[in-house]
């Protein structure tokens, strides 16, 4: 088969040109007349490829959509720029990002923190936020068409003010991760297809700015209120030593 | 014994961290990422330089200054563990 449908989208100021073999809503908005700077595309039989990674029931678009984020993660390293899998969100005028393999329980994490501290924070991107490396070591945090199951996107921006690594456990336990603890984490959430070794270095690079420029905490939880809780307290301890 | 690095695996620092990351079609045949120690890094540089099992058990026992038979049985586990997850193929 042929890609038959094209978008030419924008994302964080990098217009990209999407190739694809089905149509998806989710490319319908944001959508430039800019020259591309960039492309995407699966390579032949990737659908095919990847169906043994997705549960039976998923649909070949539905693999398209999501394998397509590697791609785009591609096209987004060399600007200064990466798609990282997580929910993000604004809290305090900051983005925290819990981040963890799928199935783990960012979104649930991300719907306690919402029943517990409600009006507080603000998701800005429910499953593939971008990350903008400005210059010093801000990183921006800003929504994408990845927005995950539940669809949860918002047209936010903010500064990047930590990561929380999600890990299923039988008690709630929460601490702030070294850096040798955190390489595999952060890198493994970096979407990229690692086809290339050009692609995977840059992949690297942004690691590396994440890890230096922002705390990376483990959060060992049961999926309850009380693990929102524990993590709130954390993080708003550190803030509070930031002053 | 000698080893061959598998194409497409990349060796790289990241914040003092050694990490082996499988690209490319070496992305099928090995996990994505290995984290390596102090020991297990230096090892990998000895196969980079091409070094056959012995060589690299003579150039860690001289860097360590332990004896070889005190090195063997780590440097055994290093490359057995390396070739059963495809990052080296024994050569011959």
């Amino acid at each position: 088969m042929k890609n038959r449908y094209f978008y030419n989208i924008s994302l964080v100021g990098v217009p990209i040109r999407i190739a694809c073999l089905y149509p998806h809503e989710a490319f319908e908005a944001g959508q430039t007349d800019e020259a591309p700077a960039a492309s995407a595309a699966l390579e032949d039989g990737r659908i095919e490829k990847a169906r043994s990674l997705y549960y039976p029931d998923l649909t070949d678009p539905d693999i398209e959509y999501t394998e397509l984020a590697n791609a785009v993660g591609d096209a987004l390293l060399p600007f200064r720029r990466c798609m990282f899998h997580g929910t993000a969100f604004l809290w305090r005028g900051k983005a925290w990002i819990f981040a963890a393999p799928s199935g783990t329980g960012k979104t649930t994490q991300y719907a306690l923190w919402k029943t517990v501290f409600g009006s507080e924070i603000r998701i800005i991107n429910g499953d593939k936020p971008i990350l903008e490396f400005c210059e010093g070591k801000s990183i921006m945090v800003h929504t994408s068409p990845w927005r995950g199951k539940e669809q949860m996107s918002q047209a936010i921006s903010a500064p990047l003010g930590g990561i929380i690594y999600l890990k299923q456990a039988a008690e709630n336990r929460m601490e702030r991760l070294s850096v040798k603890e955190s390489v595999l984490p952060i890198l493994s959430q970096i979407m990229c297809t690692h086809k290339e070794t050009e692609t995977t270095l840059q992949a690297c690079d942004a690691a590396e700015k994440i890890l230096k420029a922002v705390p990376v905490w483990g959060l060992s939880n049961k999926g309850d209120a009380d693990s929102a809780i524990l993590a709130h307290t954390v993080i708003l301890e550190h803030e509070e030593k930031q002053r | 014994m000698k080893y061959n690095i598998r194409e497409g695996i990349l060796r790289r620092e990241l914040c003092g961290e050694t990490l082996l990351i499988a690209t490319g079609d070496a992305k099928d045949a090995c996990p994505f990422i290995k984290q390596l120690n102090d020991t297990a890094a230096y090892y990998w540089h000895l196969l980079e330089q091409g070094m056959d099992s012995a060589e690299m058990a003579a150039g860690a026992a001289k860097e360590y200054q332990l004896s070889e038979e005190t090195i063997l049985p780590g440097l055994r586990d290093f490359l057995k563990d390396l070739e059963e997850k495809n990052y080296i193929i024994a050569e011959g």
